[in-house]
């Protein structure tokens, strides 16, 4: 009921325009990869941390691949060719000039021949560079994924335990209906844990949520794979989640930097 | 039915009837999935067998049993005046009786290929609507790529203006409560209906399914809508 009504409220928030939005400190741009590139250059597609067969046997390397190179791809090239569209037309060029997060949280700025299709692209693009940031192959050092670090301590104060955060994520990603994301985020000022659903391609950061992990819900996530078992990929998820990955975004919204390779 | 006469009487007759009818209702069969009109294999190369298989036996049929538990409960909450469930109960109702019936309309929207392009009536409304035959499916087909996320394209009809009219809806929302159109003919672009053989690549699908699309059918829809 709680997630249910935040969903609620931030569509209301998005119907009557932006609230006091916050910074993406650059360091979380740069973790994720989606920070502007040098002027006038278009955007990247973030490239993966892993190879595209690395997340077998839970995320097969077809998906990983089409995901990436086809739909994460596609968004970017979208999202820069919009830019390009509005740089020709020379309006509100102070916006333009800002990262695509920063423009995406001004989002009744953008002129309106190119809002919607840019809140869709560029969300795509910041989306889908979120899914990938906190993913990782299983290896030797990460054979127990589990949270740690302050992350660990959040979930821990918020649900008691991990297994009942993992059951609520679970349940919640298993009812979405349609195409969207589930997110964990730190929800401003005092960052208490909240799991909220978005529809395609919103973004949360435009509120005053600040994510920390996020899953992907739509088909093309899991349907060469799993076809219409959604929670066979849910499952197959939990044992890619990178959960020091988790902890450096965390640290970087809370503005402590990445020190958890450091301190392990 | 005819008019009951007015009296003491004919007040408690009709009230018991009322009564009657409502626990009649809540008997009633549940919803069925539809058999398709043709094999799973009849609509390639167009739509693959395992896509048809999957999104008939499960998907299809998944919206079908949730909806008939959802309008149990629906009715239990009914009975016992549980307004706050009704209301809870309305995402799952739509998402599911909209699946339903989406997807019963677009089976026979189908059949092999080979079927006859559209003549008389319909054919008329087409060249007078969108100009032609051509046109109508070029714009059907950039509307229906270009729904975001989960949905459908439709080709409608509108009963008051008495013309032919587009539309996408997210998700699973019916055409006629949303938008007031009679559905002729509907392309599902949930990423289910094409993704294990077109992948990322929707508007691929959508140009091949001009191919199997069921113009005497849509004809019928079409005469029908008029008619009412």
């Amino acid at each position: 009921a709680e997630m249910k009504f935040a969903t609620l409220f931030c569509f209301v928030l998005l119907s009557y325009g932006s609230i006091d939005a916050l910074d993406i400190p650059e360091q979380l741009q740069k973790l994720l990869k989606i920070q502007k590139p040098a002027e006038e250059a278009p955007y990247e597609l973030p490239a993966l941390d892993f190879g595209y067969d690395s997340l077998e046997p839970f995320i097969d390397a077809e998906t990983v691949q089409i995901h990436h190179r086809g739909h994460h791809a596609g968004y970017t090239k979208k999202m820069n060719a919009i830019l390009k569209q509005w740089s020709d037309k020379g309006e509100n060029e102070d916006l333009l000039a800002q990262p695509i997060v920063d423009i995406l949280k001004n989002g009744n700025e953008i002129p309106i021949e190119f809002r919607e299709n840019l809140q869709n692209q560029g969300g795509g693009f910041i989306n889908h560079a979120w899914y990938w940031a906190t993913l990782s192959p299983l290896d030797d050092s990460t054979a127990e994924r589990k949270p740690i670090g302050t992350v660990a301590a959040a979930i821990e104060q918020r649900y008691g335990k991990f297994e009942l955060f993992q059951k609520e994520f679970t349940e919640t990603a298993s009812k979405f209906f349609g195409s969207g994301y589930v997110w964990l985020c730190q929800v401003a000022p005092s960052n208490v844990l909240q799991v909220i659903t978005f529809p395609n391609q919103m973004t949360p950061f435009a509120f005053d949520l600040k994510p920390i992990l996020v899953l992907d819900v739509w088909e093309h996530a899991y349907y060469l794979k799993h076809q219409n078992r959604r929670s066979n990929h849910i499952d197959d998820w939990w044992h890619v989640v990178d959960w020091k990955k988790v902890e450096d975004v965390a640290r970087a919204w809370n503005d402590e930097g990445a020190k958890s390779k450091d301190e392990l | 039915a005819r008019a009951l006469p007015s009296s003491p009487m004919a007040a408690l007759f009709r009230r018991s009837c009322t009564l009657t009818l409502r626990s009649i209702a809540s008997m009633r069969s549940k919803h069925t999935l539809p058999d398709l009109p043709y094999d799973y294999d009849a609509l390639e190369p167009a739509i693959s067998t395992e896509i048809m298989r999957l999104h008939h036996s499960k998907h299809h049929a998944t919206y079908v049993n949730n909806l008939n538990v959802a309008e149990e409960k629906l009715a239990e909450a009914v009975a016992k005046n549980d307004v706050e469930t009704e209301i809870s109960l309305q995402p799952a109702l739509k998402f599911n009786g909209g699946g339903h019936i989406n997807h019963t309309i677009f089976w026979t929207n189908l059949c092999s290929s080979g079927s006859t392009d559209p003549q008389g009536d319909l054919l008329e409304a087409i060249n007078r609507d969108f100009g032609s035959l051509e046109n109508l499916k070029t714009a059907l087909s950039a509307k229906t790529v270009a729904v975001q996320g989960s949905g459908w394209g439709w080709l409608g009809y509108n009963r008051t203006g008495e013309r032919l009219e587009l539309a996408a809806c997210a998700n699973q929302d019916p055409l006629e409560p949303t938008t007031g159109l009679v559905p002729l003919l509907g392309i599902d672009v949930w990423e289910h209906a094409y993704y294990l053989q077109y992948k990322n690549v929707r508007p691929d699908y959508v140009n091949a399914i001009w191919s199997v699309v069921d113009w005497a059918n849509v004809a019928e829809r079409f005469a029908a809508a008029r008619a009412n």
